[in-house]
């Protein structure tokens, strides 16, 4: 396995995975990169390599969810000390519709965020199915289901927050 | 009449049927009004769904050099011993090993010297390689995947000055021209002896499936600042200036117009 080629070529796409996932940039580089420190340590045939990278990212993802969610329950009540300036309207608009996308992709079951978020990356069905833990020949019909719940609570959040001009 | 399943159509439009199979999946959905329906519902939301996930992607480019430096420091750290040390450690040791290069390279010329090829080279990759990376698209115009004629032509429009074309597992020998064109649309001309192709589009990309044998001319726009060719995930033309830089099998070709053949 030539690392240097696999982590140029692959980088790119787990750092998106990972930034679109989490919605934090520092943590999606901080375990995309973890994850390619743990594939150092592995020997992997070339077609094994990009859904395990995933796998382990997408634990480390978990792993870090628990963390963070005890860190905040212990944080609760704190003073907010993040001063925030106001947007300008274009990026409160733009923010608006990143924020509407993000909720509405944090209410889709962990299977389905996983799904989409990997096809988009132009996963196969095969190695979307070892990363999920499913059936090669289901994944069609789960992306089909994951796709048509996104677009209806996306239309859904639309609706309750009125047309924009 | 027995209805294509939802999952067996998405399928088909993720490009995961092919052949014989997708053809016969074809000449259904063209005389069927039901799975015609249903797939044109599932490729909105295939495009509905994309556009919104690509909102989602803050930088152009993701942090490549950090990362490239923070894991070289790591693999140099793992040489040094302190491989079996843990990520705090680690991440410890490649601070100080990057001082320590950094101090290196104050003082000794021949390092100095080694450390800004190597960050040369990085730049350049940054610079002039294509990032794999959806950025943010405020509109963007979808191509929707339909089953190709023998000769057909796609337009692409380019998101956040970006535009990919993918190539996936042609079937017979297709000649790939790249050349720079004007306008705003990237353009994408097929002509396939039995072509089964499907197309799918998004954020900037087309990817082409089922090619079989043939030509492929893809115009990029001269104004779009990235552009990429890729053939079954390798990048094989890339837009770097004013220029086209091929890359792997095409490696020797450069200039307003770039040739290359793939598959056999």
């Amino acid at each position: 396995m030539d690392f240097d080629a696999v982590f140029a070529k692959l980088y790119p796409s787990l750092f998106r995975y990972l930034q679109r996932l989490t919605g934090d940039e520092d943590v999606a580089e901080d375990i995309a990169q973890e994850s390619f420190v743990r594939l150092l340590r592995q020997s992997l045939p070339e077609t094994e390599v990009r859904p395990w990278l995933f796998t382990v990212a997408m634990n480390l993802v978990r792993d870090r969810a628990r963390k963070t969610e005890r860190r905040q329950r212990l944080l609760t009540g704190a003073p907010d000390l993040v001063t925030r300036t106001p947007l300008p309207d274009e990026d409160v608009e733009r923010a608006e519709r990143v924020a509407a996308v993000r909720d509405v992709l944090g209410r889709l079951p962990e299977r389905d965020r996983q799904l989409l978020l990997m096809r988009e990356e132009g996963f196969k069905y095969d190695e979307i199915a070892r990363v999920i833990g499913v059936a090669p020949a289901s994944v069609g019909t789960l992306i089909a289901r994951a796709l048509k719940k996104f677009v209806a609570e996306y239309e859904a959040h639309e609706v309750t927050d009125g047309p924009r001009g | 009449m027995v209805h294509a399943a939802e999952g067996t159509l998405q399928a088909y439009l993720d490009g995961e049927i092919e052949g014989a199979a997708a053809a016969a999946l074809s000449d259904h959905v063209a005389g069927c009004v039901a799975c015609a329906g249903e797939l044109e519902a599932l490729r909105r939301a295939t495009e509905r769904v994309g556009g919104a996930l690509a909102l989602l992607d803050r930088g152009a480019t993701p942090p490549m050099v950090r990362a490239q430096a923070r894991l070289a420091a790591k693999r140099r750290g793992r040489r040094l011993g302190v491989a079996r040390l843990g990520t705090w450690s680690l991440a410890k040791a490649a601070m100080l090993l990057l001082v320590l290069a950094g101090a290196g390279a104050a003082a000794i010329p021949d390092v100095r010297r080694a450390i800004g090829s190597t960050f040369e080279r990085v730049v350049q990759l940054l610079s002039g390689a294509p990032q794999q990376v959806a950025v943010p698209s405020t509109e963007a115009p979808a191509v929707p995947e339909t089953a190709a004629p023998e000769a057909g032509m796609t337009f692409v429009a380019p998101v956040g000055g970006r535009v990919r074309v993918i190539l996936h597992a042609p079937a017979g020998r297709v000649e790939v021209v790249v050349r720079l064109i004007d306008g705003e649309r990237a353009r994408v001309e097929t002509v396939m002896e039995s072509a089964a192709i499907r197309r799918r589009a998004g954020s900037g990309r087309l990817e082409l499936m089922g090619l079989g044998t043939g030509t492929v001319t893809i115009g990029i726009p001269r104004e779009v600042p990235s552009a990429a060719v890729e053939v079954d995930g390798d990048v094989l033309v890339y837009k770097q200036g004013e220029m086209l830089r091929g890359s792997g099998p095409a490696a020797a070709e450069r200039g307003t117009e770039v040739r290359f053949t793939v598959g056999s």
